[in-house]
């Protein structure tokens, strides 16, 4: 027979792949691949994008079956699991997905152990609904946050399952676009996703949330305190005005700035530090201990302001401002009101110095622009704040509230432990890299292409050994052989 | 591949953000940098500086001249006559002696002060109608004057509301005993209030003389005089904008509290103040509190720049004062140790 040729049809890879799952993977994500290629092609994408390395022990079906079929050892099995992952580090699981759907929970639970314990999970001929089940497989028994990312229209089902559905646009369509949460343009932009925005966006949710707690305990709660003192009959202390533009214009520049722009590390730093990740999953930003200090702070920076007030306007005898209603409400708001401002522009978010002091400016003229104006408060507000006791009333309760948070920030000062320094250390330690032994091992290349082949390995067996071609002489020789030989040659 | 998509992305309309700073995300931003030595220098500067003041305000302190009696208690057959409020129309004397160890140099300023009196209450703080005490014709129905709004045979209130109704309305008189001849010590009772107080936020209704602009109306019914009777004598302490009136329309934030009265006129032999001496308040005892368990005191007491003889203010200074101080000083300790074991590690 003469070789007229051979065809191939090349899937290739984005770019940037196996860069972007080398990151995922430092921030602590673990990285799955469902798709309904064949065991074979899965297998070398998986090595092709570097999800699976070389010195990875591969769990294949009959071995996942013989860990998960025995009923009665399935309480078992999660120890052993554990056991067996520290003993040798890195497994791999390759899967068919036929499987979760028969078996009951406590098959799943065992089997979504076992993959969750290995390195990376790679899932072959799987259908669109086998997708969506395994994400909700790994939802019910895993109480951690999934993302899919995919972009064909067998993909749409499970980026509708999981909690976040990422759908990439391009040649294969929109569809996975069209249902998606986030739609990129190409695969490597999850990284920027994940660990530039992700994680930007959810430090400014908690800095906000942290800082809006803050500012209404802080500024509000005057109110309860001076109910004691009223008797109890719900008279509030601020006058009408403040109350309502306080959350609407005085604190809401800064918080929403906060909320808006804060970084604590710029882009580069993020990608360059995927650990950083792990912040956000362990809820370190925002949880109750932290809602407890918020809050805590916020009462007592309450407290300060308004007991200072008023045991310096007891019974005070003055030639400008008496002990009357209207100034003390004035100082009292005055007090709380810089000094909830000072925390949050002075320690929360790194803007520009424009952020830092116009929303000050402003809002302390309107404060005493509107008090003149409004008929009930005529000339208090500009009687009290031109009396020297009352601005230094004002300077103590600022002084009070920001000595101890000034002490408290002091102290990772002088025990230095910044995040950025233990990662720069665990760099420049040698990792046992995966990609160094693999270059040192020769006779592997053929396993780290991307290329599969569409048949199964073919008859050269029988052929070589002679039985059956003694038997008759046949035309039929098969494709496979000669392929394989040429591929034992080449070099790719 | 890539140049087909390239070429695609040009001809397609891009939805790429504009390269501005703001929807990059690349604002300059500045963050204060947190430094042993800024944070140290500013503990001491913080802890220098309210020291300065605490010592000065304590000092300023110091140096107010105040005596405070009460009187409630000390005519107590006053205070058991007006329990009953028949006994309105009666008249009750009291006298209060006392003596002042040393002169009272300067402005001395007499005030009332009432004790478990809460003018602070929600309904009481909102009984009160600023459009009629502006001098304009309002219907007093609207306001939250009620129930002192009119009377049962339609004749409205003027000044309507609680807070006008319960007026502070004790005349305090005081006398000097020198020698054996009883001088009346001269007070000023006007210039006492505030002046947008006087001039803007009251006006009299307009009309060719006080009572006729008040033609219509009645006094509150706790007043004994109506509100053009306030101060016969003086037109511009009358009516609406009367010192006394405005003084006690300026609702105290406290249920102790105390009001200024009178002012001493600095005269004949009080032109530098009180001298030392026998004093005497003569009270014409009115207002009524034994009911709440109220107290009344009369308060005598000159004024410095930094107020009066409340000496909070520069206790707290002092302490926070020396409280920064002390931070910064255990601060140092702290980080001096700690760049010893540093060193000491390294080496």
């Amino acid at each position: 027979m003469q070789l007229l040729g051979a065809t191939a049809i090349e899937d290739k890879l984005q770019d940037g792949v196996p860069e972007t799952i080398q990151l995922l993977k430092l921030g602590n994500i673990k990285v799955w691949v469902l798709t309904g290629d064949k065991q074979e092609t899965a297998m070398n994408i998986g090595y092709a994008c570097k999800l699976l390395t070389d010195d990875m022990e591969i769990l294949e079906e009959k071995e996942i079956r013989g860990v998960l079929s025995p009923k009665d050892k399935i309480l078992h099995t999660g120890e052993v699991l554990k056991s067996g992952t520290e003993r040798l580090g890195q497994r791999l699981a390759c899967f068919k997905a036929t499987d979760p759907q028969e078996q009951g929970s406590l098959v799943e639970k065992a089997f979504v152990d076992l993959a969750t314990s290995c390195q990376a999970v790679i899932c072959c001929r799987v259908t669109p609904k086998q997708k969506s089940l395994i994400v909700q497989l790994v939802k019910k028994h895993k109480n951690a946050v999934t993302l899919a990312i995919g972009d064909g229209a067998n993909d749409v089902n499970m980026i509708k399952t999981a909690d976040i559905g990422v759908g990439i646009s391009g040649l294969e369509g929109m569809q996975a676009v069209q249902c998606s949460d986030y739609a990129l343009a190409q695969f490597r932009y999850l990284q920027r996703l994940l660990l530039v925005h992700g994680r930007w966006a959810y430090l400014r949710i908690c800095k906000f949330l942290r800082y809006f707690f803050y500012k209404t305990f802080a500024g509000l709660m005057a109110q309860v305190w001076f109910a004691f003192h009223s008797g109890f009959t719900a008279q509030p202390l601020y006058e009408g005005w403040f109350l309502a533009l306080y959350n609407v214009f005085y604190t809401a520049y800064p918080v929403l700035s906060m909320g808006l722009l804060e970084q604590d590390v710029s882009a580069k730093k993020s990608l360059e530090f995927p650990e950083l990740y792990v912040i956000g999953q362990r809820d370190e930003l925002f949880n109750y201990r932290i809602f407890g200090v918020t809050l805590l702070h916020g009462v007592s920076t309450s407290l300060a302001s308004f007991y200072i007030a008023l045991w310096a306007f007891e019974d005070r005898v003055g030639s400008k401002v008496v002990g009357d209603y209207e100034s003390f409400a004035i100082t009292v708001a005055t007090s709380s009101f810089l000094s909830t401002a000072q925390h949050i522009c002075g320690s929360g978010p790194a803007s520009s110095q424009l952020f830092f002091f116009s929303p000050l400016c402003c809002a302390f003229f309107l404060l005493e622009y509107h008090l003149t104006v409004t008929l009930a408060l005529t000339d208090a507000g500009k009687n009290a704040l031109t009396d020297p006791y009352v601005l230094l009333i004002v300077l103590l309760s600022l002084v009070v509230n920001t000595i101890p948070s000034l002490t408290v920030r002091l102290y990772p000062l002088m025990y230095p432990i910044s995040l950025q320094k233990i990662r720069l250390k665990t760099k420049r330690e040698p990792e046992p890299s995966v990609e160094l032994r693999a270059h040192i091992r020769r006779g592997s290349f053929c396993r780290r292409s991307s290329y599969a082949f569409s048949h199964h390995e073919g008859y050269a067996g029988l052929i070589t050994r002679g039985d059956s071609l003694r038997a008759k002489e046949s035309v039929y020789c098969p494709v496979g052989l000669f392929l394989k030989k040429h591929n034992k040659t080449k070099k790719l | 591949m890539k140049n087909r998509k390239s070429q695609e992305a040009q001809t397609l309309p891009s939805r790429c953000p504009d390269n501005s700073a703001f929807k990059q995300q690349k604002l300059p931003a500045w963050k204060p940098k947190l430094t042993i030595t800024t944070v140290l220098s500013s503990f001491f500067v913080t802890g220098v500086f309210c020291l300065s003041a605490g010592v000065c305000l304590i000092l300023s302190t110091n140096s107010v001249r105040e005596i405070q009696i009460n009187y409630s208690d000390k005519c107590s057959d006053c205070s058991k006559l007006r329990e009953n409020s028949s006994n309105w129309n009666n008249e009750c004397y009291c006298s209060v002696d006392f003596m002042l160890k040393e002169d009272m140099l300067g402005d001395v300023f007499m005030y009332y002060g009432l004790q478990n009196f809460y003018q602070n209450h929600r309904r009481y703080v909102i009984s009160r109608s600023d459009a009629q005490l502006l001098g304009r014709d309002v219907d007093i129905q609207k306001s939250y004057c009620a129930p002192f709004t009119t009377y049962q045979n339609g004749t409205p209130m003027a000044p309507c509301g609680a807070i006008a109704n319960s007026i502070f309305n004790d005349t305090i008189d005081l006398f000097y005993n020198l020698n054996s001849s009883v001088i009346q010590v001269p007070l000023l009772k006007t210039g006492n209030s505030w002046w947008t107080d006087k001039n803007v936020k009251f006006r009299n209704p307009k009309s060719y003389n006080l009572s006729s602009a008040f033609a219509g109306t009645a006094r509150p019914p706790y007043w004994q005089k109506p509100v053009y009777m306030l101060d016969e004598e003086d037109e511009g302490n009358n009516g609406y904008i009367n010192d006394d009136f405005l003084i006690w329309m300026r609702v105290s934030a406290f249920s102790t509290f105390r009001n200024l009265y009178r002012r001493v006129s600095r005269t004949n032999q009080f032109a530098d103040g009180l001298p030392a001496g026998n004093y005497t308040f003569h009270i014409s005892y009115n207002f009524p509190v034994s009911k709440f368990k109220g107290k009344k005191h009369v308060i005598l007491s000159t004024v410095v720049w930094s107020g009066g003889s409340n000496p909070f203010l520069g206790i707290a200074y002092t302490v926070c004062g020396t409280a920064a101080t002390l931070t910064g000083f255990v601060i140092i300790a702290i980080h001096l140790q700690l760049r010893k074991k540093k060193t000491f590690i390294q080496k």
